[in-house]
């Protein structure tokens, strides 16, 4: 998958950086640790673990749920999502153009457009699509333990980057 | 003084009295060592031959013959130590070797600063909190996603395992992540880590050493000896003795092998679920006690865990944890299982040192003969300046010396028994001064722990492999059940003695430390204590000793003697004499001994009130206004007493925190002596 590529990585990692700067700010000291290790590991903690029992250990092993990583993988989820979106509406364009009009859906001001044909302009969501974005990016974040609460904000980030574009 | 005056609820200190575990590692590590000698001498390692003393000085080849023989039973009487001497050396190893274990199973690596400075500066504010000098190393596993931490290392070099979370624990909540770095730390300053691994490496040792090779052994020579017999067709009688005998005598055998192993396995967890407590105490004192109760709160333990299981685990429950931080008082009761754990050693060394001891005497006899042999042989006691009388006497102090050494040690053993059964005895008499519970029924409830130490004495002496519960197979008969009732008996004398033993140590530790009034913790009347209920210990459970004796000869009533080599000793009615001697004994050595002691105590009163009537007159009012009398004792009389009476420090839990902070690692250690 193209998301798993280092140009996919690379698009994960600043797209979750704004998340996490308005959602977990403490965080940004070990974002990029954070993400890499979502990239290594891309599996969701598995919070029913039981405490190793180690002499003279504190003994309670609590995992401790970096919002970072469920950002990253809400990030990841939804990047596959309007890639399977785009596809269906585009066919026939090339898979380079696809990735830019992704990028566009979240970057579009930054980006330096190449080709200002009609086919490049960047395709709007519709509601329908917003609301299956969002609920995916929530149910992701709850996936990695993210409290329901948290994992709304986050997911309102992530839907507040779409509709700035 | 303003901050004790306040009407908040106050907690009994923890740290105020010494805790009672330090003894029981110690006492862990000894019995390992007795267990290792009674394997040896049940798996026919350890034999002893003792050659009768029949050798002609005058006889050159009389002589000759003798020192072989002779040569052979030191060998044979030095086998025990030099057992010993290997496993001390395997365990030190061990000990040594088991940082590098830990680090290499749990893929750690040490943190610089380099790495997060602000992760580690956190860390070094804390550990200058603590005092611990030198720092610990900060070693963590990268890609973990736990808030863990465990302490190891060696002594001057301790090592902090942190979980990979940590560091975003403290950008998260920097409150939590003081509370686990300060538990951690806490185990390093009540010097817990050195104790737990040696302990643990020295039964790594002994399983390692002689309970699995003699396990292998038996079940190699069982199997062996088996098909042996089935190729060569067996008779209905051997078929029978098969199942009725052999079978069952190798089932029992490995129960008492299992059975010492689940015992050592508890006895480590209630050691080690204590230290946490203590360690989550430790981090309380420096401030973080709010954080560790909201981490602990978050955390119920898994309910999922069974019951019987939670013995052998090394943490206690959450919720035990908390209500340990919350109430401290049940720091200071007297448990049931610890006495169980003490009397259970107990049987465990006893047989094992008694059997050392007569080692030790033939190990003396051999030496002493072959020196004389060797003497003749080479200078002959024909030179006038060397009399055969001169050096049967220097070979004598020798041994007497090595004895005497031996029987401290012995007794030392005694004394760690009287330290951990009378410690915790001690800090409830102490604690109950503070609740103004008092009466006969705190007396009564001490014969609970009395009797559980008796049960766990014969459970000891029963596990140890050179014990009668071999010979079960063989005791289900009318002699079956004179042993239990045996058993009985002597499990209620032994209860009885042990538990006067505890009403004394309560009697006296209310009227002597309770009315402890000075700067320093009452180490000298605690160990006083301490001292006198080992020599009455000593005297609770030599009957039972004897007992084990007579049991033997119960069940081998074919041979009614105790013989140890060649030698008879002592005939069962002479054991039967015995035993009832040293119970009259036992008891009238405590009416002595407690009469003694009240006397002694009337006499220091009346001294005390000579030298500070008013003083004193207050003291006695009522203990619960001691806390009040030390105020005005302070206020009062700054000459005739010392400022912090014990009432204090153990009300002072609260305050002390700003105390803790700028002291180093060794008064740490020592925080009763501190407050």
């Amino acid at each position: 998958m193209w998301t798993q590529s280092s140009e996919g990585h690379k698009l994960i990692q600043e797209i979750s950086k704004g998340i996490v700067m308005e959602v977990a700010p403490e965080e940004m000291d070990l974002f990029d640790e954070l993400v890499m290790e979502y990239f290594q590991d891309p599996t969701p903690p598995d919070l029913t673990a039981k405490p190793k029992d180690d002499p003279l250990g504190f003994g309670l092993g609590e995992v401790l749920i970096a919002a970072t990583p469920a950002v990253a993988a809400m990030v990841d989820v939804v990047l596959n999502y309007l890639m399977n979106e785009i596809v269906k509406v585009a066919q026939g364009e090339s898979a380079e153009l696809i990735k830019r009009k992704i990028k566009d859906l979240f970057n579009p001001k930054k980006e330096e457009k190449i080709d200002k044909s009609d086919e490049d302009d960047v395709v709007p969501l519709t509601k329908e699509q917003l609301e299956q974005v969002k609920k995916l990016a929530r149910k992701q974040a709850i996936k990695f333990g993210i409290g329901p609460d948290k994992a709304e904000k986050m997911a309102n980030a992530l839907i507040g980057l779409l509709a700035l574009s | 003084m303003a901050e004790s005056d306040a009407p908040k609820k106050q907690r009994l200190n923890p740290f105020a009295f010494p805790s009672e575990t330090n003894v029981r590692f110690t006492l862990l590590v000894i019995a390992a060592l007795m267990l290792a000698f009674d394997v040896g001498l049940s798996a026919g390692v350890l034999k002893l031959n003792t050659p009768a003393i029949d050798a002609n000085l005058n006889d050159p080849v009389s002589v000759e013959k003798g020192l072989v023989e002779w040569n052979q039973t030191l060998v044979q009487s030095a086998l025990p130590g030099v057992l010993i001497l290997s496993l001390l050396i395997l365990a030190t190893i061990i000990y040594r070797v088991y940082p590098n274990r830990i680090r290499r199973k749990k893929n750690l690596q040490l943190m610089t600063r380099s790495s997060d400075p602000k992760y580690m500066d956190a860390i070094q504010n804390l550990v200058s909190l603590s005092g611990i000098s030198p720092a610990p190393s900060i070693e963590a596993a990268p890609g973990l996603r736990s808030v863990d931490g465990q302490a190891f290392g060696l002594p001057n070099h301790y090592i902090l395992r942190l979980g990979g979370r940590l560091r975003l624990l403290l950008r998260q909540n920097p409150d939590s992540f003081r509370a686990i770095v300060l538990h951690e730390l806490g185990h390093i300053a009540n010097a817990d880590v050195a104790r737990a691994y040696f302990a643990q490496a020295i039964w790594i040792a002994v399983v390692s050493l002689t309970i699995i090779p003699i396990i292998a052994f038996i079940a190699f020579n069982f199997i062996q000896g088996l098909t042996e017999k089935l190729s060569g067709g067996m008779t209905s009688a051997e078929w029978t003795r098969l199942f009725t005998l052999n079978i069952p005598t190798i089932i029992i055998l490995l129960l008492q092998f299992s059975g010492t192993l689940a015992i050592i396995a508890a006895i480590r967890g209630s050691l080690l679920r204590v230290r946490e407590v203590y360690a989550d105490w430790r981090a309380a004192l420096w401030g973080a006690e709010a954080p560790l109760s909201d981490i602990l709160r978050r955390n119920p333990s898994n309910d999922k865990t069974p019951n019987w299981t939670r013995a052998w685990m090394l943490h206690p429950t959450t919720q035990d944890r908390l209500t340990a931080l919350q109430n401290p008082e049940r720091l200071f009761h007297v448990t049931l299982e610890q006495p169980f754990f003490v009397g259970a050693l107990l049987g465990y060394m006893l047989s094992g040192a008694l059997a050392l001891f007569l080692y030790v005497a033939v190990f003396l006899s051999a030496g002493q003969a072959i020196g004389i042999m060797q003497f003749q042989l080479t200078i002959g006691f024909d030179d006038p300046r060397v009399t055969f009388e001169a050096l049967s006497l220097v070979f004598s102090a020798i041994s007497a010396a090595i004895v005497v050494s031996v029987l401290v040690l012995g007794f030392w053993i005694i004394y760690l028994v009287a330290g951990a059964l009378g410690l915790e005895v001690q800090r409830e008499a102490i604690a109950d001064l503070t609740t103004g519970r008092r009466g006969w029924v705190r007396y009564l409830s001490l014969s609970k722990p009395a009797g559980l130490a008796a049960v766990g004495f014969q459970v000891g002496s029963l596990l140890t492999p050179l014990s009668f519960l071999g010979l079960l197979p063989q005791l289900i008969n009318f002699r079956g059940l004179t042993v239990l009732l045996i058993i009985i008996l002597l499990i209620t004398i032994t209860t009885s003695l042990t538990w006067l033993g505890l009403i004394y140590i309560r009697f006296f530790a209310r009227r002597t430390l309770g009315l402890h009034v000075g700067t320093l913790s009452p180490h000298g009347a605690r160990r006083l204590l301490t001292l006198v209920l080992s020599g009455l210990l000593l005297a609770s459970y030599l009957p039972s000793v004897i007992g084990q004796s007579i049991i033997l000869g119960v069940i081998l009533s074919d041979t009614s003697t105790v013989t140890f080599g060649n030698t008879t000793m002592l005939t069962q009615t002479t054991m039967i004499w015995l035993f009832g001697i040293t119970v009259i004994t036992a008891l009238f050595l405590y009416a002595i001994t407690f009469g003694a002691t009240w006397l002694l105590m009337q006499a220091y009163q009346l001294i005390q009130n000579l030298v500070a009537p008013l003083a004193s007159r207050l003291l006695k009012s009522d203990t619960r206004w001691g806390r009040y009398v030390s105020i005005a004792v302070k206020t009062l009389l700054p000459g005739c007493l010392s400022t912090s009476p014990q009432q204090l420090i153990l009300f002072s839990a609260l305050p002390i925190p700003h105390a803790f902070r700028n002291q180093n690692i060794h008064k740490q250690q020592r925080p009763a002596r501190r407050a």
